[in-house]
């Protein structure tokens, strides 16, 4: 497991002493990047944490204020998924709730349960079911086109009212650069510490 | 067969999800009602072409591209096929980054469905193309989710000058 990396693609397997030191490494067989260089679990662990408290944020404080006649009005994350509830579309809250809420606060807690004892030292619990777990839930967190569709409707508002961005705006920024980050650390490191912890 | 039916079902919603109203606007005194292509062209005539843009490409071209490409890598691996092994790996990988990107609208609507309720003054809500919009989003990540990309390559024999252990 350790001196080994497997192409998800078509499982070729390569050992990583053989992979070409430079550039990213790609399968030989189909080209796809095979993993990536960073693999610094403390890193990890810090950028997991900032991406943590960057949802945290994002899910309490508005995400948008807007002021037109003496009227305020904002949205918040929890007021737009009770929006589409409110307008008989359950379905799309429940799509709202689990690509920007459930999905990013599950796949995070479970880093951070796999993270943590790792950096101690100590093999996690249910090690590969969670990594299996984590693996599973990441197409399914949408934050980063959520940044971009709030980028959209502050824009279309400019017309009819003011609009500022709030902290929860803020949160959302933090969350996507952090996101972004962690997608660029090496999981399979995380398999190897395991094997190491175990051993 | 798992990821053709989701495809077939993704397909199913896409002319309801196109030609239905995605948001209905009012502004007194003016009621606007829009699918997502009149959605677009109303950013692109308020001169908002950048927005319109990547609405447009977001919203209506990235769907239809992946509903194509999907098909394509079906039929070709059921076939058993030698072809461009590569790029349609390439293709497949292209399709798990894009993919989520065609929710924008969806998130949109929301955030202004939830911010402009101003009364008589100004309202927002979402039309009925909301749900079978997302649902080809979602059927079609669910599609590419459960397509294995091994089978691509299942038939080709070996594989790597490492050989495999
Ligand atoms: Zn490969």
């Amino acid at each position: 497991m350790s001196e080994l990396a497997i192409c998800r693609y078509c499982d070729t397997v390569h050992r990583r002493s053989e992979v070409p030191r430079r550039g990213t490494p790609r399968c030989v067989t189909c080209d796809s990047p095979l993993y990536h260089r960073n693999n610094d679990l403390g890193a990890m662990l810090a950028v997991t944490l900032t991406a943590t408290i960057a949802l945290v944020v994002a899910n309490g404080f508005p995400l948008i204020t807007m002021s037109v006649n003496g009227l305020r009005t904002e949205a918040t994350l929890w007021s737009a998924i009770l929006a589409s509830y409110d307008h008989e579309l359950p379905l799309v809250a429940a799509a709202l709730a689990i690509t920007l809420i459930i999905a990013p606060f599950i796949e995070l807690f479970l880093l951070l349960w796999v993270l943590v004892p790792l950096r101690a030292g100590a093999r996690p619990l249910g090690f590969s079911t969670i990594m299996r777990a984590i693996h599973i839930m990441r197409p399914w967190r949408m934050v980063e086109v959520f940044l971009l569709g709030l980028v959209v409707a502050v824009v279309k508002l400019a017309g009819l009212a003011s609009t500022v961005p709030g902290w929860g705006a803020f949160g959302i920024v933090v969350l996507t650069l952090a996101l972004a980050s962690l997608a660029s650390f090496d999981t399979s490191a995380l398999w190897r510490r395991a094997d190491q912890v175990r051993a | 067969m798992r990821p053709l039916a989701f495809l077939v079902a993704a397909v199913a919603l896409y002319w309801p999800a196109n030609t239905l109203p995605m948001m209905v606007t009012d502004q007194f005194p003016v009621h606007r009602s829009d699918t997502i292509l009149s959605g677009v062209a109303f950013l692109w005539s308020e001169g908002s072409w950048l927005l319109a843009a990547l609405v447009f490409t977001a919203s209506f071209v990235v769907p239809m591209l992946k509903v194509g490409a999907l098909g394509t890598l079906l039929v070709t691996s059921a076939r058993r096929s030698a072809w461009q092994p590569r790029g349609r790996t390439k293709v497949y990988r292209v399709l798990e980054i894009v993919g989520h990107w065609s929710m924008l609208d969806v998130f949109v609507v929301a955030l202004l469905a939830a911010v402009v309720q101003l009364g008589r003054f100004a309202s927002v809500e979402p039309g009925p193309a909301v749900v079978p919009f997302a649902g080809v989003v979602l059927l079609t990540m669910l599609a590419s989710a459960s397509f294995d990309p091994r089978s691509i390559w299942d038939h080709l024999g070996a594989r790597s000058v490492y050989g495999r252990e």
